[in-house]
């Protein structure tokens, strides 16, 4: 806040310390909005990528990276894709599990798709899980792997189509 | 079976661990500490400092050792066999093993550190990957989360300025021995040009002397300079004469190369060694190496 600004308020009746306070909650509630916009495309993506143990922590230090660096990230074009090179450089530190993929008792989920995901290369997985599975576009699957359009597409397509003739499911309509 | 998919949003809804905005902030600002990372990049501030002092001081030990045993402190450019044994005792003092046996134990110690910091946590029960899913186990800071502390990485930069000091002087004072061995060694030509003169000097050889000095050749005593006509008229006339060679400096990177040695000569008119330092200039002329100019600083008789 500049010197001058803070004049102009306290001739207007308004302290320096409620301002900061204020602006200090507004920067919350902006974070917040972040968090629940930008988490579910960083949370899928990181756990496509690294499996679920090592993804929910590197999207954690990410998102807590944001927060430390909230004044870049705020004015940031892309902070989705920015936040998953983080990401990436965070779930280094973490040991990888055995199985990337753990064995899940969903309903309706085959038990060999663990397996088949983990076969997949990473950018096969994420490109996949966040086009197909989540319904984002390719645009915003692009932003967050730092890809073209057309590389995301192919690596969905390949994606899938080696997913569905494994489990022998046909394409969706 | 339902489409991929469907499947795939299924199993990843079942194990992909959700993160909040709260989950964020408390882990933002809970203590540090938490065993969440690998046991195998926790490497304490101790153990790096340690075992960047233990491999300065390995590698400068091993290096001392070695200038110190390995490398002759004399060179025998005479030929006669005689070398000087003064400071043998001093360069292979036990002072040496010690820094080397110091630099053996900040690295053990380093390594046990670290070593000892992953047993910590496995102790714990913490060896796996660690998620967090309990967060009222997390000890918040008091009060209201209002603003977040940000991570002090003083400790770790310090650490890292540290290190590289250490090393960047470990590097320096090897270059340093490096770059003072060689104050002993010549190109090979230059050598054999020094020992072509020396050699005329102690076979009184007229025409060897002429052939291995230049023509604006001087020599230079207490006694006063000559040129090289007046001593190869000395060197032809010396009936004994003998040298001992004790230290030898080179000093200069190239054309001339300045060659200082300690000595004492005897000549056969009178049987007492004369104790004195000889500088020799060596100049290379049309691609020979040849004594230039030589002065003797010492005794005369």
């Amino acid at each position: 806040m500049s010197p001058i600004a803070a004049v102009s308020m306290v001739l207007q009746g308004e302290s320096v310390a409620e301002t900061t306070v204020r602006d200090e909650s507004s920067e919350d509630q902006a974070f917040t909005r972040f968090v629940k916009e930008a988490e579910p495309r960083l949370s899928h993506a990181l756990a496509a990528a690294y499996g679920p143990e090592v993804g929910a922590e590197a999207t954690a230090d990410a998102f807590v990276w944001a927060w430390e660096h909230w004044d870049r990230v705020r004015d940031m074009k892309n902070a989705a894709g920015y936040l998953y090179r983080v990401g990436q450089s965070k779930a280094r530190r973490y040991f990888r599990p055995r199985k990337l993929f753990p064995s899940a008792g969903a309903d309706g989920v085959d038990a060999t798709l663990p397996i088949l995901l983990e076969e997949l290369s990473k950018n096969q997985r994420v490109a996949t899980v966040l086009i197909h599975a989540y319904g984002y576009t390719e645009r915003e699957t692009a932003d967050i792997l730092g890809l073209s359009r057309w590389t995301v597409r192919t690596h969905a397509e390949r994606g899938l189509a080696r997913l569905q003739e494994a489990l022998g499911v046909k394409a969706h309509a | 079976m339902p489409e991929v998919e469907t499947q795939i949003r299924a199993y990843f809804d079942e194990v992909v661990e959700r993160v909040t905005d709260e989950d964020i902030r408390i882990r933002a600002t809970t203590e540090r500490g938490i065993p969440i990372r690998s046991p195998r990049f926790q490497i304490r501030p101790i153990a790096a400092v340690a075992i960047g002092f233990g491999i300065a001081m390995t590698v400068l030990g091993g290096v001392f050792i070695a200038e110190a045993w390995f490398v002759p402190e004399t060179a025998d450019v005479a030929g006669n066999g005689v070398g000087s044994s003064t400071g043998n005792a001093e360069r292979h003092s036990p002072g040496l093993l010690l820094l080397l046996m110091a630099g053996f134990g900040l690295l053990a110690f380093g390594m046990w550190s670290v070593r000892r910091s992953a047993g910590d946590v496995r102790q714990r029960g913490d060896d796996d990957m660690q998620t967090i899913e309990r967060p009222e186990t997390l000890q918040a800071p008091s009060g209201e989360l209002t603003r977040l502390r940000k991570r002090n990485r003083l400790l770790g930069w310090a650490v890292v300025i540290l290190a590289v000091a250490v090393m960047g002087l470990g590097a320096w004072l090897i270059s340093d021995v490096v770059a003072s061995d060689d104050l002993t060694t010549v190109p090979a030509e230059v050598d054999a040009a020094l020992e072509t003169y020396n050699a005329a000097w102690l076979e009184t050889n007229r025409a060897a002397f002429l052939d291995a000095t230049t023509e604006e050749y001087t020599f230079a005593s207490d006694q006063g300079t000559y040129g090289q006509a007046s001593q190869a008229s000395q060197v032809g006339v010396l009936a004994y004469f003998e040298f001992e060679l004790f230290e030898r400096v080179i000093m200069g990177d190239g054309n001339p190369y300045y060659v200082a040695s300690e000595q004492r000569v005897r000549f056969a008119s009178a049987g007492t060694w004369y104790d004195g330092v000889s500088i020799v200039t060596l100049v290379e002329t049309d691609g020979t190496w040849k004594v230039a100019q030589h002065t003797w600083v010492g005794e005369v008789p």
